[in-house]
């Protein structure tokens, strides 16, 4: 179950059956293959990260790549990150919403 | 004959009233010896006495205490004194033929709650003892006629299999309340009037379509009863509901199954996708990996994601969406706000195993369509409410407007989607996930008015379509100018129905950024604009097949006001010979789409596509295409080229070579005279264009006669001032 207060990056829209890279600092922390987002939820993984970085860094596949300091994550209530990908692939991190999901 | 599909006449004879161009009259009868698909219900001679009498036999055996219950209609009232007249029956509702050849299960969408103007239906084949589904269809815009004894919806179906008997006329009978609902009558025809099966359907429900409910409830858990609408501010009637209430009132009948199983978990139990599929095989009475309008849903604690969840839709493995969750952890105690919540909750969630996106995610389905984060809808998320225009957003707003219902496109899909692209089991979450075709506003005091056409007018496959664009100023206002009408700028969008079942929402390769740069229209200004929309970024060649293409766009205006057009309707002929197959066939590759689309290029990427058009150009070079791929051939060569190499070095640019651009231009514009070839505003556009590059190379005679040209072909042709202006001011910039 996720840690409510661990920083995590949400992979969030826009996601097909990708190859996602996520690094902390340049050092990678999460890996997973056939990713694809849940519509239902608005959701494709929560990443946790481990505390005490400063850069996310994420990449999928040879389409997208984008990078974000966690000190933006720390600066809303909930601590995380968000990324999502618009229809064309270009990607966009940023503090997650809040609010519930459904 | 035999009817091959269900909207043609079946085997018959001609009768003395066939239509003149040569269609057989409808046969009588019964479905011909072994043939199943021929339509029972026909309307000449004996036989359809006989036939009517199986109709009306059948309409007893379906109504029997509605038939018992009423008065009969020559029973008039005793009393002298004339009473009122009692109001009518709705004519909305859903209606069935006879399980003969095929059957017809119709929905009528004409009265009512929220009436759509929406008539559609599903066919099932029925052959020996097995009934098996066929296919839909759909009429996005009837136009309806009111009579004193008769309600009429006519109007042009979509299919999802191919049919040249497209115009649907719908007839029902009028009934007073307490009266029996009559039948409706199903005529189709052909766009030219030939007559093809009628299906005569008895009345079966006030609703469109009805899904079975089966509910669990995990241990500790209090499932959602009901919610006064009234308790908390909103944006609409105070009302209890329920979530079948909701739905009722959405034109969906929703049955509650019972099952109400309660799933025995430890206290702490957390679920996840794969434990809730589980649950729902295991305890839905009614699970089948098949597709039926039956649906799950499990009242439940926690999900691992965390108690920001308050439910999902998990079924999304194999035959999808027959399963959702909803979760109480935080949202349990009955207060208000929770029971608001919770309601909103379970209709969403069930909203999505209808195939239903988020508001704010539509543009991920397949079809996408634009997101409306604005929408005051069950499946919006209260806190991502934003109307845009500087209204209030978020939760707080959303609340005191939602009036708890679905937006109308959501509303068109359940009642009327293609049935596979509803019901559960059916197609993938998002795919066909709405009817895409923009529906028309139920008030429009905008004061604009958008039209659209296609030219050529018959153009066979291959032909590159060119949408002309018109918005009609009614009364003196700001809008957007006639050049950012192409949906290039995005304040035009366009939907193209395509004879293959689907909805293309199209995407041009290239988007253009522009600031606003409003202007005021005077009274009655017509803003024209032109845009190819053959090529598209999501699904390549838009046209690529033979058949019907029904075309609309929508405007959104700087006000906010979207405004929509009709149907433009083009008919892709097939190719009518060799040299048409061959042309066909080099015009739909997709580096042509996207050579067309940039009106040439020297990039090596698009080398092949370029190649294909001087292939046209020059082996086809009396073909009516070949005016197109000279357009771009010679278009190419009136401006200047700059090479970048792949690590970004920027080569000698290739100049202009106006003598080959003159010579592929000028038979293509003098093609396009009458009332071949380019459209009128594209051919102006060619020879203002074709004008500033002669200026730009000094050639300023040149240039003044292109200019000359160009003004009488726009006098000859009756083109909009707004055109001439356009050119006018690219001249002044140049």
């Amino acid at each position: 179950m996720t840690d409510p207060t661990a920083p995590s990056l949400e992979l969030g829209t826009g996601f097909r059956d990708d190859e996602v890279t996520v690094l902390l600092d340049g050092r990678e922390v999460w890996h997973g293959r056939g990713v694809s987002t849940d519509y239902s939820v608005g959701l494709a993984a929560v990443v946790p990260l481990p505390a005490g970085g400063e850069t996310v860094e994420v990449h999928v596949g040879g389409r997208a790549a984008g990078a974000a300091r966690l000190a933006d994550a720390a600066a809303v209530e909930s601590g995380r990150l968000r990324v999502d990908l618009d229809p064309a692939g270009a990607m966009a991190i940023a503090p997650a919403p809040e609010g519930p999901v459904f | 004959m035999t009817a091959s599909e269900p909207n043609a006449a079946p085997t018959g004879t001609m009768s003395s009233s066939a239509p003149p161009d040569g269609t057989e009259s409808l046969d009588v009868g019964a479905p011909s010896g072994g043939d199943p698909s021929a339509p029972s219900i026909t309307t000449t001679g004996q036989a359809v006495a006989d036939t009517m009498e199986q109709v009306e036999s059948y309409l007893a055996a379906q109504a029997p205490a509605a038939a018992e219950a009423a008065p009969a209609p020559a029973a008039a009232p005793l009393a002298p004194a004339p009473l009122p007249p009692l109001p009518f029956r709705l004519a909305s509702g859903r209606y069935r033929s006879p399980a003969i050849g095929y059957q017809m299960e119709l929905r009528v969408d004409v009265d009512g709650r929220r009436p759509l103007m929406r008539v559609s239906g599903d066919y099932w084949s029925v052959s020996g003892g097995t009934t098996t589904y066929f296919g839909s269809w759909t009429v996005d815009a009837a136009t309806v006629t009111r009579t004193a004894t008769e309600v009429i919806a006519v109007g042009t179906a979509r299919t999802t299999w191919p049919t040249t008997y497209t115009v649907a006329r719908v007839t029902i009978p009028r009934r007073r309340v307490f009266q029996p609902a009559a039948p409706a009558t199903v005529r189709w025809s052909t766009p030219t009037g030939a007559v093809g099966a009628t299906y005569v359907c008895a009345h079966e429900s006030g609703s469109l379509r009805v899904v079975e409910l089966e509910q669990d409830v995990e241990a500790g858990v209090t499932a959602f009863p009901k919610y006064d609408t009234g308790s908390l501010p909103s944006g609409g009637p105070a009302r209890t509901l329920t979530v079948s209430a909701a739905y009722g009132e959405a034109g969906i009948q929703v049955l509650d199954t019972g099952g109400g199983n309660t799933l025995n978990t430890s206290g702490t139990h957390v679920w996840n996708n794969a434990s809730l599929h589980g649950a729902m095989t295991a305890h839905f009475s009614r699970f089948a990996e098949r597709p039926q309008f039956k649906v799950w849903l499990l009242h439940a604690a926690r999900h691992e994601l965390g108690t920001g969840l308050r439910g999902i839709m998990f079924d999304q493995q194999g035959l999808q969406r027959q399963g959702c969750a909803s979760f109480y952890q935080v949202i349990q105690a009955a207060t208000p706000a929770n029971l608001r919540e919770q309601l909103y909750v379970n209709v969403h969630e069930l909203g999505h195993c209808f195939n239903l996106f988020h508001s704010f995610h539509k543009e991920f389905m397949t079809p996408p369509l634009p997101n409306r984060p604005g929408a005051l809808s069950w499946m919006n998320y209260p806190q991502r409410y934003n109307p845009g225009g500087g209204a209030p957003s978020g939760a707080a707003a959303f609340w005191g407007a939602f009036p708890f219902q679905f937006d109308d496109l959501e509303l068109a899909h359940l009642r009327h989607g293609f049935r596979n692209n509803v019901i559960m089991g059916g197609t993938p979450f998002g795919t066909g996930a709405a009817m895409e075709v923009p529906a028309d506003p139920v008030q429009d005091t905008s004061g604009l008015r958008l039209s659209v056409r296609t030219t050529p007018t018959r153009p066979v496959l291959g032909t590159p379509i060119v949408l002309e664009i018109a918005l009609t100023a009614e009364r003196g206002q700001l809008v957007h100018p006639a050049e950012q009408l192409h949906p290039k700028y995005g304040q035009v969008r366009v939907t193209i129905s395509r004879p293959r079942g689907d909805v293309v929402v199209h995407r041009p390769p290239v988007l253009h950024c522009m600031d606003a740069g409003l202007i005021r229209a005077e009274a009655g200004q017509v803003l024209p604009a032109s845009a190819y929309i053959g090529y598209d970024a999501t699904v390549g060649q838009v046209f690529d097949d033979p058949g019907t293409y029904r075309i609309r766009a929508t405007y959104t205006a700087p006000d906010g006001s979207e405004v929509v057009s009709g149907t433009a309707m083009v008919r892709v002929w097939a190719a009518r010979d060799e040299e048409d197959a061959v042309v066909a066939d080099l015009m739909l590759g997709d580096e042509v789409g996207m050579a067309l689309t940039l009106l040439g290029s020297d990039a090596p990427a698009l080398a092949d596509g370029m190649t294909a058009l001087q292939e046209v150009a020059e082996e086809h070079g009396d073909h009516a295409m070949a005016v197109y791929a000279r357009l771009a051939l010679g278009i190419n060569f009136a401006r200047p080229y700059t090479p970048v190499a792949p690590d970004g070095t920027v080569g000698t640019d290739r100049p202009r070579d106006l003598d080959r651009a003159g010579a592929l231009l000028r038979p293509a514009l003098d093609a396009s005279r009458g009332d071949g070839g380019m459209d009128d505003l594209t051919a102006l556009q060619v020879m203002g264009y074709l004008a500033r590059s002669h200026a730009a190379e000094g050639d300023t005679r040149g240039a003044r006669q292109l200019r000359e040209d160009a003004g009488r072909l726009a006098s000859e042709k009756d083109v909009p001032t707004a055109a001439l202006d356009l050119l006018r001011q690219e001249d002044e910039e140049s």
